[in-house]
């Protein structure tokens, strides 16, 4: 029997750029360090033992041009394997300590054998560089790698297009250089789309995108399949929208999956609880409690009195889980195919380190999802959303809403009272780069490693995370910083570039630090009908 | 203070550095800290008249900022219940977002120290120009921030010559119409300026319009001096769109129906609930902007 419709499970992994060489630690590049250890190797070896037994599966994932420059910068890389063989010696350290309470006990080993698999897949199957295994999934068939706006810059909030161009080209080019070909979706960031940014990303030569639920169903013309088929924005470029459901069973907190009191507990680690002298050479460097990693109680309830985790449990909960998931689906697709003339798709957009890092069954819950869509049902099969448009090449055309998938759909959690001021820095710095570019095309020497620098900072700067960050009140401090530090140092290039008193040791400073994106050109910043006379 | 340094722990010390807003110590040592902490505790009496004037001055701008203003507040209110079907009001996947960014227990609170000398991470507010930027926050919000000389200000009031004016963001809505010289517009209104503010929340009453806006001069007798215009922004229409694609043949049923399954509604309504919901969505559809349309359609 045919299937009735499809399943497009989308995953998003991004971090901001965090690179700091002018310490030996520091405390925000953990955020790259606990992603790695607990979403993306977790999922790079759910890919493998699908392979293995021969699950068939097609996943979307975006990784984004910061996560892309971090995951392949030998510095991180090493660091990385200096915090997880850290990790190693307090799981061993650990399993010493509770070795006379058997349910702690198990835990703590549990956790040592995680790090040591996550060691041997980082150092010796993929030599530092996993980049390369969502490459190898990417060319076995079973992902589809999109790309993102180069650092994650929110795309409704910028005055001029070639902003959006910057963001979009730059992160095809690092796509390019780290998958060895041309992307053909995107991410764009926070989901943020205004009216005409496609025609950017058809000249870049991307083929579809994603969009918020409203961003389809407050199109123009209204659509014949709400969010349950691609459309063609007039450009020619496809877009999707996310399904409310499916998402909301996952990201929400009241109703979602991952609130389940047998899953793991977030916030109770090691880290915290125990002795501070002992846990001091695992916690943030400055001496500041902070997370290990090692969390031992499960969710229990409303409660400060958390119970002790129970992996089985969880695991049998992250089982009935995708069996809902996968039955709500169905149910869906069934639904949505007796009146509709094609197949639906369903798109299911997440975070990417919302599995395993927040989620710690995240990526069990998953892998018993594939596993069970490839066994137990015959309804609906797993897609990307390129696969759905080579089979259904002719869509509706539409002009999908502006729109965004962050707190009520719009721009606000990206403009408010917290962080609005960085946007006046963010449009002069872009104004100023358009302008620079243009009068400095064909430069070269120092004058162009300064200008390509300034492209740099610009970019960095425009990273949505630091107005997500000041805005969620953690690590304000640091995400302030961050954007001032960018813009200042776009700003003394930019007066350097135009009086011409380039100062090289300064310059390469900058170089050393933000040094992302080594191929960048900043002529990406010249204005469209500019460049056609080249 | 007379606080003995030597007896608090190191993490109180980096707090009370942290009050202090003395930067680059989370690297520090404890004796480091002292060191440094008694410095700025003795250095305390001489500036603290500094430092109070400042903070006075930096909350009365907090003061005035935020607030968002609004022509018509009963309006708001109504369109915000509307709303509330079918906008995400959870912050539940923001909240899970954030965990990405949680590293340590709480907020960092202290910035990494800049190793290049020279450098300041400042930045200065103003770039002395003359601009006015307007941008969409959502269907019913504009931003706008502008930064203005006083010579500008100074040219414009002798242009207007009346003593009797005031400061206004003017707010076109130009729907549909090619804005030129301030004349041709459907309509506009006007929000008082409070002087040192450099930027506003503009509440617009309709979504899926475009506007643009102007800071100038009203004199009393109600003339408007220009001083500076924006660029036109498009707010998203907020609703469905009322153009139907033939060559599609989206009927009204199909599409209700897709709409309501597409969770346009908000999730989790049944069918039965449906009808009723559906009814309700259209009668309030009407009663907002789209007047009749939805109707004559059936």
């Amino acid at each position: 029997m045919e299937n009735k419709g499809y399943l497009s499970i989308v995953l998003h992994a991004h971090l901001p750029y965090v690179r700091h060489p002018e310490y030996d630690e520091f405390i925000e590049e953990r955020w790259l360090f606990e992603a790695i250890t607990e979403t993306y190797i977790p999922l790079i070896e759910m890919f493998r033992r699908l392979r293995d037994e021969g699950v068939g599966f097609r996943l979307t994932m975006s990784v984004t041009p910061t996560l892309i420059s971090m995951l392949r910068d030998s510095m991180l890389q090493d660091r990385y394997l200096k915090h997880l063989d850290k990790s190693i010696e307090l799981a061993q350290k650990e399993l010493q300590r509770n070795k006379g309470n058997f349910e702690v006990k198990r835990l703590s080993e549990m956790y040592l054998d995680a790090f040591r698999r996550s060691k041997d897949i980082f150092l010796n199957r993929y030599n530092k560089n996993i980049l390369d295994a969502f490459k190898e999934y990417q060319d076995a068939g079973f992902l589809e790698l999109i790309t993102c706006g180069a650092t994650h810059g929110f795309m409704p909030l910028m005055v001029n297009r070639e902003s959006v161009k910057a963001q979009v080209r730059v992160g095809v080019g690092v796509y390019e250089e780290a998958f060895g070909r041309r992307p053909e979706g995107i991410w764009l960031p926070e989901c943020g789309y205004k009216p005409y940014d496609d025609e950017i990303l058809k000249e870049e030569g991307i083929k579809y995108f994603l969009v918020d639920t409203h961003g389809v169903l407050f199109a123009d013309p209204r659509p014949r399949y709400g969010v349950y088929s691609g459309y063609f924005c007039k450009s020619g470029v496809a877009v999707f929208g996310r399904d409310v459901e499916s998402s909301k069973s996952v990201w929400s907190a009241a109703e979602g999956y991952p609130g389940d009191h047998y899953y793991r507990d977030f916030y109770r680690d090691v880290g915290f609880d125990l002795d501070y002298d002992y846990v001091k050479p695992y916690i943030n460097p400055d001496g500041s409690r902070g997370n290990t990693g090692m969390k031992y109680y499960r969710i229990t309830g409303e409660t400060l009195q958390k119970e002790l985790y129970d992996p089985d449990k969880a695991r049998e909960k992250a089982a009935e889980h995708a069996g809902n998931f996968m039955f709500n689906r169905e149910k869906q697709v069934e639904y949505l195919s007796t009146f509709m003339d094609r197949k639906p798709i369903i798109v299911a957009p997440y975070d990417a380190e919302l599995f395993g890092h927040w989620w710690f069954e995240g990526p069990i819950f998953l892998e018993f999802l594939i596993k069970k869509i490839h066994h137990d049902q015959k309804t609906m099969k797993l897609i990307t959303p390129m696969d759905y448009l080579r089979e259904y090449p002719k869509n509706q055309v539409l002009r999908p809403s502006f729109s965004s998938w962050g707190y009520k759909g719009y721009s606000e959690f990206w403009l408010n009272g917290s962080n609005d001021w960085v946007y006046r820095h963010l449009h002069k710095a872009a104004g100023r780069m358009k302008v620079l570019a243009a009068k400095n095309r064909g430069v070269a020497g120092l004058r162009r490693r300064a200008l390509n620098q300034m492209a740099r900072e610009l970019l960095l700067a425009q990273s949505s995370d630091w107005a997500f960050i000041i805005k969620t009140a953690t690590h304000v401090e640091y995400a302030q910083k961050r954007i001032k530090e960018h813009v200042f140092r776009f700003n003394r290039l930019h007066e350097e570039v135009e009086s011409d008193t380039i100062d090289e040791t300064y310059l390469e400073v900058l170089e050393r630090r933000d040094n992302l994106f080594p191929n960048i050109d900043f002529e990406v910043y010249i204005e469209a009908s500019e460049e056609e006379k080249i | 203070m007379g606080k003995d340094l030597t007896k608090l722990k190191r993490i109180e010390l980096l707090e009370l550095a942290k009050k202090r807003k003395i930067k680059g110590v989370s690297i520090l040592k404890k004796a480091e800290l002292i060191k440094i902490l008694s410095k700025d505790l003795a250095k305390k009496a001489e500036v603290k008249g500094k430092i109070e004037q400042k903070i006075k001055r930096d909350k009365i701008v907090k003061k005035i900022k935020p607030k968002k203003k609004t022509s018509k507040p009963d309006l708001r209110k109504k369109k915000t219940l509307k709303i509330k079907k079918i906008a995400k009001e959870s912050l539940s996947q923001e909240l899970i977002e954030l965990t990405k960014f949680q590293a340590g227990t709480t907020d960092r609170g202290e910035e990494p120290r800049s190793q290049i000398g020279s450098e300041s991470p400042e930045i200065k507010h103003h770039y002395g120009e003359d601009s006015l930027a307007l941008l969409v926050r959502d269907p019913w919000w504009l931003f706008s921030y502008w930064e203005i000389r006083g010579q500008l200000w100074e040219d414009t009031r002798l242009r207007c010559g009346s003593s009797g004016y005031k400061e206004v963001l003017r707010v076109y809505d130009v729907t549909g119409v090619e804005f030129k010289d301030s004349k041709s517009y459907n309509s506009y209104f006007d929000i008082e300026l409070t002087p040192f503010i450099e930027c506003w929340y503009i509440n617009v009453k309709d979504s899926g319009r475009s506007y643009v806006a102007e800071v100038g001069l009203r004199t009393d007798s109600g003339k408007f001096f220009t001083i500076i215009r924006s660029n036109v922004v498009v707010t998203p229409r907020y609703g469905p769109s009322e153009l139907v694609d033939e060559e599609w043949m989206v009927v009204d049923e199909d599409y209700w129906k897709m709409f309501a399954l597409s969770g346009g509604y908000g999730v989790g309504v049944s069918s039965e609930e449906l009808q009723k919901v559906l009814k309700q969505r259209r009668l309030d559809t009407i009663s907002s902007s789209t007047k009749g349309s939805l109707e004559d359609k059936r």
